[in-house]
């Protein structure tokens, strides 16, 4: 994992540098623009990520050792956050590779004209759900959201089987939670507001607010604190289930997919996506991420260290791993709920949803 | 007085670089201020507010932290100065540095330890299970996660704010006041209240009020202690959408309390300050007797918790690390020595510009004043806000300049030109203007008065300006989260990112580097000109009194 670059001082350091001095000397230099023409080749690549930063450096450190030429500088934060610079940036566009943990942010993004398209090789066998058509977005692994229990203070049978049970009485403060600037979470009311309508989406919302869920600013927080015993119940994606339980302490968890069985309307179901970003500054570099995003052995990476499921088919699941075809999932054209985004982001917010 | 003389100020040939960095400055930090009012304004009608009741527990929340804190770090700062500077205390140099410490660990560090500490089922909680088979649930550790979490930690962090003005003016201050009143046969707490808070109220009333500010404006210590407060929320909404509007709408509230703190602090700045005279006399303290133990023992107490605590978890943290192979040193000493770097350019740029400000209020004309005054918009402006600004104007205007540094050093300058104008505006106080006058009348052009006598006499505060700046820099977070290239993590963001996430064996080596670094600049804040007992500048024949 040791880099040997030492590169102190990055391209927009000094440009900022230069930029900076020109300034001090009077010049509010509006005009003088960083520009982009300064690679020869493509040696750095500007991944904006909306992922958790554990999750994705494993993948990073081996995209960096299979290409050593290249130096990966990553920029994490929240899927709209970085969806919103990008936009802003169009002018003069600074990320390569977007990687979203929610696939209606690259769905949104691309309908904004701000992804170019790019045929990833090894990727025909994922289904056309799960990509756009005009390649322009592409999902690299798939996720559920599930139930999260502590079986130190919740039985196996009492623990609720579905979303519309958090809203029960009996969990009042038990409950944790991502806030409403989460992707995924975001999402999840999205889909929510497709099948059942605002009212009832609303009504869940109210709910969970009514009953004192802690709202955190990450699922790490969530999973750490239902496995610490702080909350009973987590609403996270699976994997951060699978990741409590593989620690080496406060691991006592428990999980249910939710709304599973005969009746229900299934369990939610998205993708993590990337993109590459139109008039990306290193467009070679970002190519060959995207390709080694869907390697085998990347997705074999994702699928062992982030038990996440792999859309490459022969890639086996991490053992233990519900499969995900033998699950009872949320049937839905995700392209018709990605208009529902900046809703759902409303009801959450006006159920008091921080 | 002539018209134009009330206009521009009372000094015959206005330096014309001074007018020109003036008038920049106020523009850097205006715009941004006034853009972002203008953008609320303009989402006031299609833009989702959290529902009257959250916005209610918003304000409560906020100005509760902003009081308890200031209350709290006062009677903190206060009780530290009181103590080291007039008491008979055993290694009175040793708590004259230890009480400035903190400024050098950056709260949320304190909030990420107290977090780990003393959350539920927490390290301490969880110990108490295991030792002692304690019951969960018995003690209030959810206490941790009201007001009073937040404003402690935070009370602790920036006491120092109190402590150093107040200590300052403690050991400029004479004794004369205290020898009549202890002639006219008064008790100590007589004394204490009627010569010796007067003399410090307005140093400790300012400080507080910068406590205030610093508590409105901080990200850090609610995020991780789950108080929602106006800043917090704006983060929220930054990062939660693609829209702008909301966070505009949110910050309107917060801007506007801050004004009004900013207008009290100028109030009470103009204020008191000490007296010297010829018969100043160095103070004697006072034998506390066995008292001073207990003294002693409230002074460690407070520094093992604001200091001591964070310095020993993030050492334990360090040493549990996995293993030394797990941390990528090199691009962990690569992102130092850049954040090193990067805070240096920037404090020094801040430092230079501010000098046109600092010297226009001084020659006191309506325009110097009036562009004085809109270089401190930074104030009203918490980092989160600031951050948001700078990206509205950068969206309007400037997008070429979107992503690139450029936003992020301007953000800085914002943030922090407004306490670099004020330490630099108290350093020229104390040169007189007949000093100036008097290299005028010898044929001196300005901008060679201003080169051969007045940045040389200022030196020493400059200097301490630029190392509290550098501190301040140093430590920034959400402006930085929300404004940094690809690329560009602070060890600032490289503490967050690992921490939000609850991996705090991974915050802890850049967490004791930012410390390191932080160090520095604090001695010269802590210069050994700056202890010695003796009245300002009483060699310096052309300072003011």
């Amino acid at each position: 994992m040791f880099t040997t670059h030492f590169h102190v001082l990055p391209r927009n350091f000094m440009l900022g540098l230069i930029a900076v001095v020109l300034m001090s000397c009077g010049n509010a230099s509006t005009g003088s623009a960083p520009t982009t023409s300064i690679d020869k080749a493509d040696e750095t690549l500007v991944i904006y990520s909306g992922r958790s930063e554990a999750l994705l450096n494993p993948v990073i450190a081996a995209f960096e050792k299979a290409n050593p030429t290249i130096k990966v500088q990553l920029k994490s934060g929240k899927n709209n956050e970085l969806a919103a610079a990008i936009l802003e940036e169009q002018a003069n566009p600074q990320a390569d590779v977007f990687i979203t943990t929610d696939m209606l942010a690259a769905i949104n993004l691309a309908k904004q004209q701000a992804l170019m398209p790019y045929q990833i090789p090894g990727t025909d066998a994922i289904p056309s759900k799960y990509k756009s058509a005009d390649a322009t977005w592409t999902s690299v692994t798939a996720r559920a959201r599930v139930i999260m229990y502590n079986r130190d203070l919740v039985n196996e049978s009492d623990v609720p089987t579905s979303l519309f049970e958090l809203t029960d009485p009996k969990w009042k403060g038990k409950i944790a939670a991502a806030n409403s600037s989460n992707g995924s979470f975001q999402a999840q009311v999205a889909v929510m507001k497709q099948l059942l309508g605002d009212t009832q989406t609303t009504a869940w919302l109210t709910g969970l607010v009514a009953n004192d869920v802690q709202f955190f600013g990450s699922h790490s927080d969530v999973r750490k604190a239902v496995g610490s015993g702080e909350f009973a119940l987590g609403l996270v994606n699976h994997y951060y289930y699978e990741l409590q339980a593989h620690e080496q302490s406060d691991n006592n968890v428990g999980v249910v997919y939710p709304d599973s069985k005969e009746g229900q309307m299934g369990v939610i179901l998205n993708t993590t996506a990337v993109g590459i970003v139109k008039g990306a500054p290193h467009p070679q570099a970002a190519q060959l991420l995207n390709a080694f995003l869907f390697l085998p052995e990347t997705q074999a990476l994702f699928a062992k260290l982030n038990y996440e499921y792999p859309l490459i088919p022969g890639v086996a699941t991490n053992e233990g791993l519900t499969p995900l075809d033998s699950i009872k999932t949320v049937q839905i054209d995700m392209q018709s709920v990605a208009t529902n985004v900046t809703d759902a982001i409303q009801m959450m917010q006006a159920a008091g949803i921080p | 007085m002539m018209p134009w003389q009330t206009l521009i100020g009372n000094i015959r040939r206005p330096p014309l670089l001074i007018w020109v960095v003036g008038v920049c400055v106020a523009i850097i930090a205006l715009i941004p201020a006034l853009y972002t009012v203008i953008r609320a304004t303009e989402a006031i009608g299609d833009t989702t507010l959290p529902p009257p009741q959250m916005l209610q527990s918003l304000i409560i929340n906020t100005v509760l932290l902003a009081s308890a804190t200031a209350c709290l770090s006062g009677v903190i700062g206060m009780s530290q100065a009181l103590l080291i500077e007039r008491t008979i205390l055993f290694g009175r140099s040793f708590w004259r540095v230890i009480a400035a410490l903190p400024l050098a660990i950056p709260p949320y560090v304190l909030g990420i330890c107290v977090l780990a500490l003393f959350r539920p089922r927490g390290i301490i909680e969880k110990w108490l299970h295991t030792v002692i088979a304690m019951p969960y649930d018995t003690l209030p550790f959810h206490g941790l996660f009201g007001v009073w979490g937040s404003a402690v930690v935070l009370a602790l962090s920036i006491s120092p704010y109190v402590y150093l003005p107040v200590a300052a003016v403690l050991r400029q201050g004479s004794n004369h006041l205290s020898e009549m009143a202890q002639l006219s046969g008064t008790k100590w707490y007589t004394q204490l209240r009627h010569v010796t808070l007067p003399i410090i109220a307005p140093a400790a009333g300012s400080g507080m009020l910068l406590c205030m500010l610093y508590a409105l404006a901080d990200f850090g210590v609610p995020a991780l202690l789950r108080l929602p407060t106006f800043s917090t929320a704006i983060y929220g909404q930054f990062t939660g959408q693609i829209n702008r509007g909301g966070a505009a709408l949110l910050s309107l509230p917060l801007i506007l309390v801050t004004i009004i703190l900013i207008i009290i602090e100028e109030r009470l700045a103009g204020r008191g300050g000490v007296q010297i005279n010829r018969s100043w006399r160095p103070y004697l303290p006072h034998a506390l007797g066995y008292w001073q133990w207990l003294a002693q023992w409230g002074l460690s107490m407070v520094s093992v918790v604001a200091v001591g605590l964070p310095f020993g978890m993030l050492l334990f943290w360090a040493s549990k690390a996995p293993s030394a192979s797990n941390i990528d040193w090199a691009t962990l000493i690569q992102t130092g020595a850049r954040n090193l770097l990067f805070v240096t350019m920037v404090a020094s740029i801040t430092t230079c510009l501010a000098i046109g400000p600092a010297l226009l209020v001084r020659r006191g004309g309506l325009i110097g004043i009036i562009l004085t005054r809109c270089s401190q918009a930074g104030y009203a402006l918490p980092g989160v806000v600031v951050a948001l600004s700078v990206v509205l104007v950068v969206n309007r205007g400037f997008s070429l300049l979107a992503g690139s540094l450029i936003p992020l050093i301007l953000a800085y300058m914002i943030r922090f030109l407004p306490q670099a104008v004020q330490s630099l505006d108290a350093t020229f106080m104390q040169i007189a203007p007949s000093i100036e006058e008097a290299g005028h009348s010898l044929g001196r052009t300005a901008t060679s008065v201003l080169k051969r006598i007045m940045i040389p006499l200022a030196t020493p505060g400059i200097r301490a300006g630029w190392a509290l700046l550098f501190l301040s820099m140093i430590k920034e977070l959400p402006a930085t989260l929300l404004l940094r290239p690809a690329g560009f993590d602070t060890l600032a963001v490289r503490i967050w990112m690992p921490a939000s996430d609850g991996h705090f064996l991974e915050a802890a080596y850049p967490a004791l580097l930012l410390i390191m670094a932080a160090l520095l600049p604090l001695t010269l804040i802590l210069s050994p000109s700056q202890h010695a007992s003796k009245p300002p500048h009483e060699d310096t024949p052309w300072t003011q009194s």
